[in-house]
Protein backbone atom coordinates (compact mmCIF):
# COMPACT_ATOMS: atom_id res chain seq x y z
CA UNK A 1 0.00 0.00 0.00
CA UNK A 2 2.74 2.43 0.93
CA UNK A 3 4.61 1.77 -2.32
CA UNK A 4 1.42 2.43 -4.25
CA UNK A 5 0.84 5.68 -2.39
CA UNK A 6 4.45 6.70 -2.98
CA UNK A 7 4.17 6.12 -6.74
CA UNK A 8 0.83 7.94 -6.80
CA UNK A 9 2.28 10.92 -4.97
CA UNK A 10 5.35 11.09 -7.21
CA UNK A 11 3.28 10.90 -10.40
CA UNK A 12 0.83 13.52 -9.17
CA UNK A 13 3.69 15.87 -8.25
CA UNK A 14 5.23 15.39 -11.69
CA UNK A 15 1.87 16.11 -13.34
CA UNK A 16 1.41 19.24 -11.21
CA UNK A 17 4.90 20.47 -12.07
CA UNK A 18 4.28 19.92 -15.79
CA UNK A 19 0.98 21.78 -15.53
CA UNK A 20 2.53 24.74 -13.75
CA UNK A 21 5.38 24.88 -16.30
CA UNK A 22 2.90 24.76 -19.21
CA UNK A 23 0.78 27.49 -17.63
CA UNK A 24 3.83 29.75 -17.20
CA UNK A 25 4.99 29.17 -20.78
CA UNK A 26 1.52 29.79 -22.20
CA UNK A 27 1.06 32.96 -20.13
CA UNK A 28 4.39 34.40 -21.25
CA UNK A 29 3.73 33.80 -24.98
CA UNK A 30 1.73 35.93 -27.38
CA UNK A 31 -2.05 35.48 -27.27
CA UNK A 32 -3.47 33.53 -30.20
CA UNK A 33 -6.61 35.65 -30.35
CA UNK A 34 -7.06 39.20 -29.10
CA UNK A 35 -10.02 40.32 -31.20
CA UNK A 36 -8.56 43.75 -31.86
CA UNK A 37 -9.24 43.72 -35.61
CA UNK A 38 -12.73 42.23 -35.40
CA UNK A 39 -15.58 44.63 -36.18
CA UNK A 40 -18.54 42.95 -34.55
CA UNK A 41 -21.08 45.57 -35.66
CA UNK A 42 -20.15 45.28 -39.34
CA UNK A 43 -20.17 41.48 -39.11
CA UNK A 44 -23.66 41.51 -37.61
CA UNK A 45 -25.12 44.02 -40.03
CA UNK A 46 -23.73 42.58 -43.25
CA UNK A 47 -22.20 39.14 -42.74
CA UNK A 48 -21.83 38.31 -46.43
CA UNK A 49 -19.59 41.26 -47.32
CA UNK A 50 -17.48 41.08 -44.18
CA UNK A 51 -13.76 40.77 -44.88
CA UNK A 52 -12.39 38.00 -42.70
CA UNK A 53 -9.03 37.63 -44.41
CA UNK A 54 -7.27 39.57 -41.64
CA UNK A 55 -8.93 37.72 -38.78
CA UNK A 56 -6.80 35.84 -36.29
CA UNK A 57 -7.31 32.88 -34.00
CA UNK A 58 -8.29 29.27 -34.48
CA UNK A 59 -11.64 30.07 -36.13
CA UNK A 60 -9.97 31.95 -39.00
CA UNK A 61 -7.52 29.08 -39.51
CA UNK A 62 -10.38 26.59 -39.65
CA UNK A 63 -12.43 28.66 -42.08
CA UNK A 64 -9.65 29.79 -44.42
CA UNK A 65 -7.32 26.77 -44.50
CA UNK A 66 -9.88 23.99 -44.15
CA UNK A 67 -9.33 22.47 -47.61
CA UNK A 68 -5.55 22.60 -47.39
CA UNK A 69 -5.43 20.99 -43.97
CA UNK A 70 -8.12 18.30 -44.11
CA UNK A 71 -9.48 18.05 -47.71
CA UNK A 72 -12.96 17.90 -46.18
CA UNK A 73 -15.85 19.41 -48.11
CA UNK A 74 -17.83 20.43 -45.04
CA UNK A 75 -16.35 22.67 -42.39
CA UNK A 76 -18.55 21.32 -39.60
CA UNK A 77 -17.56 17.76 -40.48
CA UNK A 78 -13.88 18.67 -40.48
CA UNK A 79 -14.27 20.32 -37.07
CA UNK A 80 -16.00 17.31 -35.55
CA UNK A 81 -13.76 14.59 -36.99
CA UNK A 82 -10.43 16.29 -37.71
CA UNK A 83 -9.82 19.28 -35.47
CA UNK A 84 -11.77 17.78 -32.58
CA UNK A 85 -11.11 14.10 -33.15
CA UNK A 86 -10.22 13.59 -29.50
CA UNK A 87 -13.56 15.08 -28.50
CA UNK A 88 -15.53 12.65 -30.68
CA UNK A 89 -13.51 9.73 -29.31
CA UNK A 90 -14.35 10.85 -25.77
CA UNK A 91 -18.05 11.07 -26.64
CA UNK A 92 -17.94 7.52 -27.94
CA UNK A 93 -16.32 6.28 -24.74
CA UNK A 94 -18.96 8.12 -22.71
CA UNK A 95 -21.64 6.27 -24.70
CA UNK A 96 -19.92 2.94 -23.98
CA UNK A 97 -19.78 3.77 -20.25
CA UNK A 98 -23.44 4.80 -20.16
CA UNK A 99 -24.62 1.64 -21.90
CA UNK A 100 -22.46 -0.56 -19.67
CA UNK A 101 -24.10 1.10 -16.66
CA UNK A 102 -27.57 0.46 -18.09
CA UNK A 103 -26.58 -3.18 -18.68
CA UNK A 104 -25.61 -3.56 -15.03
CA UNK A 105 -28.81 -1.96 -13.77
CA UNK A 106 -31.40 -3.40 -16.15
CA UNK A 107 -30.19 -6.92 -16.82
CA UNK A 108 -31.33 -8.28 -13.42
CA UNK A 109 -35.01 -7.79 -14.24
CA UNK A 110 -34.98 -10.25 -17.13
CA UNK A 111 -36.39 -13.17 -15.13
CA UNK A 112 -32.98 -14.52 -14.20
CA UNK A 113 -33.27 -13.19 -10.66
CA UNK A 114 -35.27 -16.22 -9.58
CA UNK A 115 -32.47 -18.60 -10.46
CA UNK A 116 -29.68 -16.78 -8.69
CA UNK A 117 -30.84 -17.30 -5.06
CA UNK A 118 -31.11 -21.04 -5.66
CA UNK A 119 -27.55 -21.16 -6.97
CA UNK A 120 -26.36 -19.20 -3.97
CA UNK A 121 -28.12 -21.59 -1.59
CA UNK A 122 -26.46 -24.53 -3.30
CA UNK A 123 -23.11 -22.83 -2.95
CA UNK A 124 -23.71 -22.20 0.76
CA UNK A 125 -24.66 -25.80 1.36
CA UNK A 126 -21.60 -27.06 -0.43
CA UNK B 1 -49.44 -15.06 -28.70
CA UNK B 2 -52.16 -12.49 -29.26
CA UNK B 3 -51.44 -10.68 -32.49
CA UNK B 4 -51.48 -6.91 -32.75
CA UNK B 5 -53.85 -4.94 -34.91
CA UNK B 6 -53.25 -5.50 -38.63
CA UNK B 7 -52.99 -1.77 -39.32
CA UNK B 8 -50.18 -1.42 -36.77
CA UNK B 9 -48.40 -4.49 -38.10
CA UNK B 10 -48.56 -3.38 -41.74
CA UNK B 11 -47.49 0.17 -40.91
CA UNK B 12 -44.50 -1.16 -38.96
CA UNK B 13 -43.52 -3.47 -41.83
CA UNK B 14 -43.88 -0.59 -44.27
CA UNK B 15 -41.77 1.92 -42.37
CA UNK B 16 -39.08 -0.51 -41.17
CA UNK B 17 -36.99 -0.56 -44.41
CA UNK B 18 -37.58 3.17 -44.87
CA UNK B 19 -36.12 3.90 -41.44
CA UNK B 20 -33.11 1.67 -42.08
CA UNK B 21 -32.40 3.15 -45.53
CA UNK B 22 -32.81 6.72 -44.35
CA UNK B 23 -30.49 6.10 -41.40
CA UNK B 24 -27.85 4.58 -43.70
CA UNK B 25 -28.22 7.60 -46.00
CA UNK B 26 -27.64 10.01 -43.13
CA UNK B 27 -24.58 8.06 -41.97
CA UNK B 28 -22.92 7.69 -45.38
CA UNK B 29 -23.59 11.29 -46.43
CA UNK B 30 -22.41 12.75 -43.14
CA UNK B 31 -19.29 14.24 -44.74
CA UNK B 32 -21.20 16.52 -47.10
CA UNK B 33 -24.57 17.14 -45.49
CA UNK B 34 -26.01 17.78 -42.03
CA UNK B 35 -26.25 14.72 -39.87
CA UNK B 36 -23.44 12.25 -39.40
CA UNK B 37 -22.65 9.18 -37.42
CA UNK B 38 -24.46 9.98 -34.20
CA UNK B 39 -27.79 11.02 -35.69
CA UNK B 40 -27.84 8.35 -38.39
CA UNK B 41 -27.03 5.63 -35.89
CA UNK B 42 -29.98 6.61 -33.75
CA UNK B 43 -32.21 6.58 -36.84
CA UNK B 44 -31.15 3.03 -37.71
CA UNK B 45 -31.66 1.91 -34.10
CA UNK B 46 -35.22 3.21 -34.19
CA UNK B 47 -36.07 0.18 -36.34
CA UNK B 48 -36.16 -1.85 -33.12
CA UNK B 49 -38.94 0.36 -31.81
CA UNK B 50 -40.91 -0.31 -35.01
CA UNK B 51 -40.46 -4.06 -34.53
CA UNK B 52 -41.65 -3.70 -30.94
CA UNK B 53 -44.70 -1.66 -31.93
CA UNK B 54 -45.70 -4.04 -34.69
CA UNK B 55 -44.82 -7.47 -33.34
CA UNK B 56 -44.35 -7.22 -29.59
CA UNK B 57 -41.49 -7.66 -27.20
CA UNK B 58 -40.95 -11.39 -27.73
CA UNK B 59 -40.16 -10.85 -31.43
CA UNK B 60 -37.61 -8.21 -30.45
CA UNK B 61 -35.90 -10.66 -28.10
CA UNK B 62 -35.91 -13.35 -30.77
CA UNK B 63 -34.71 -11.16 -33.63
CA UNK B 64 -31.80 -9.24 -32.12
CA UNK B 65 -28.86 -10.50 -30.11
CA UNK B 66 -28.09 -8.12 -27.28
CA UNK B 67 -24.66 -9.61 -26.58
CA UNK B 68 -23.62 -9.36 -30.24
CA UNK B 69 -24.70 -5.71 -30.37
CA UNK B 70 -22.78 -4.90 -27.21
CA UNK B 71 -19.59 -6.49 -28.52
CA UNK B 72 -19.92 -4.87 -31.95
CA UNK B 73 -20.13 -1.53 -30.20
CA UNK B 74 -16.67 -2.13 -28.77
CA UNK B 75 -15.41 -3.31 -32.17
CA UNK B 76 -16.62 -0.04 -33.72
CA UNK B 77 -14.80 1.98 -31.07
CA UNK B 78 -11.59 0.06 -31.81
CA UNK B 79 -12.13 0.80 -35.52
CA UNK B 80 -12.40 4.52 -34.77
CA UNK B 81 -9.23 4.61 -32.68
CA UNK B 82 -7.21 2.57 -35.20
CA UNK B 83 -8.29 4.73 -38.15
CA UNK B 84 -7.50 7.86 -36.17
CA UNK B 85 -4.08 6.49 -35.16
CA UNK B 86 -3.10 6.00 -38.83
CA UNK B 87 -2.40 9.74 -38.87
CA UNK B 88 0.16 9.33 -36.08
CA UNK B 89 1.80 6.36 -37.79
CA UNK B 90 2.30 8.43 -40.96
CA UNK B 91 4.02 11.19 -39.00
CA UNK B 92 1.10 13.60 -38.61
CA UNK B 93 -1.30 14.45 -35.81
CA UNK B 94 -4.11 12.38 -34.31
CA UNK B 95 -7.23 12.09 -36.46
CA UNK B 96 -5.69 14.01 -39.36
CA UNK B 97 -6.28 13.15 -43.00
CA UNK B 98 -3.21 11.37 -44.36
CA UNK B 99 -4.48 11.41 -47.94
CA UNK B 100 -3.64 14.98 -48.70
CA UNK B 101 -5.41 17.72 -50.57
CA UNK B 102 -6.52 17.18 -54.12
CA UNK B 103 -8.29 13.93 -53.30
CA UNK B 104 -11.98 13.71 -52.50
CA UNK B 105 -11.43 10.76 -50.19
CA UNK B 106 -10.70 11.46 -46.56
CA UNK B 107 -10.03 9.21 -43.61
CA UNK B 108 -12.56 11.02 -41.43
CA UNK B 109 -15.30 9.54 -43.64
CA UNK B 110 -14.28 6.11 -42.37
CA UNK B 111 -14.26 7.48 -38.82
CA UNK B 112 -17.77 8.78 -39.42
CA UNK B 113 -18.90 5.31 -40.53
CA UNK B 114 -17.29 3.77 -37.45
CA UNK B 115 -19.14 6.22 -35.20
CA UNK B 116 -22.40 5.43 -36.99
CA UNK B 117 -21.87 1.69 -36.45
CA UNK B 118 -20.98 2.32 -32.83
CA UNK B 119 -24.03 4.48 -32.05
CA UNK B 120 -26.34 2.09 -33.92
CA UNK B 121 -25.16 -0.90 -31.89
CA UNK B 122 -25.16 1.01 -28.61
CA UNK B 123 -28.62 2.55 -28.90
CA UNK B 124 -30.06 -0.74 -30.17
CA UNK B 125 -28.63 -2.55 -27.15
CA UNK B 126 -30.05 0.14 -24.88
CA UNK B 127 -33.50 -0.06 -26.51
CA UNK B 128 -33.59 -3.85 -26.18
CA UNK B 129 -32.66 -3.55 -22.51
CA UNK B 130 -35.35 -0.96 -21.83
CA UNK B 131 -38.04 -2.82 -23.77
CA UNK B 132 -37.26 -6.03 -21.91
CA UNK B 133 -38.18 -4.33 -18.65
CA UNK B 134 -41.45 -2.93 -20.00
CA UNK B 135 -43.91 -5.82 -19.65
CA UNK B 136 -42.05 -8.91 -18.48
CA UNK B 137 -45.09 -10.52 -16.86
CA UNK B 138 -47.28 -10.06 -19.90
CA UNK B 139 -44.67 -11.57 -22.21
CA UNK B 140 -44.18 -14.52 -19.90
CA UNK B 141 -47.97 -15.07 -19.71
CA UNK B 142 -48.23 -14.89 -23.49
CA UNK B 143 -45.41 -17.36 -23.97
CA UNK B 144 -46.85 -19.81 -21.44
CA UNK B 145 -50.36 -19.58 -22.96
CA UNK B 146 -48.82 -20.08 -26.40
CA UNK B 147 -47.12 -23.23 -25.18
CA UNK B 148 -50.38 -24.53 -23.73
CA UNK B 149 -52.18 -23.93 -27.00
CA UNK B 150 -49.46 -25.63 -28.99
CA UNK B 151 -49.37 -28.78 -26.89
CA UNK B 152 -52.82 -30.21 -27.80
CA UNK B 153 -52.20 -29.64 -31.48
Amino acid sequence: MNVKKLFLTISLVILLACGVYAAIVMASGDPTYDGSETDVVALYENPQDYDNSKADGVAAVIVNENLDKTAAQNVVFSVVFNFRGYDTMGESFILIAAIAGCLVVLRKTGGKGEQKPAEQKEGEEA
Amino acid sequence: MKKKNIIVRCAADLFLPLACVFGCYVVFHGNTSPGGGFQGGVLIASAILLVFLGHGGSKVKGSFSERLLHSSETIAEIMYVVIALIGIFTGLNFAVNFVFAGHQFETSTLMNDAVGYHVMAGIACLLILMLSTLDPDEDAANESSEGKEADPK
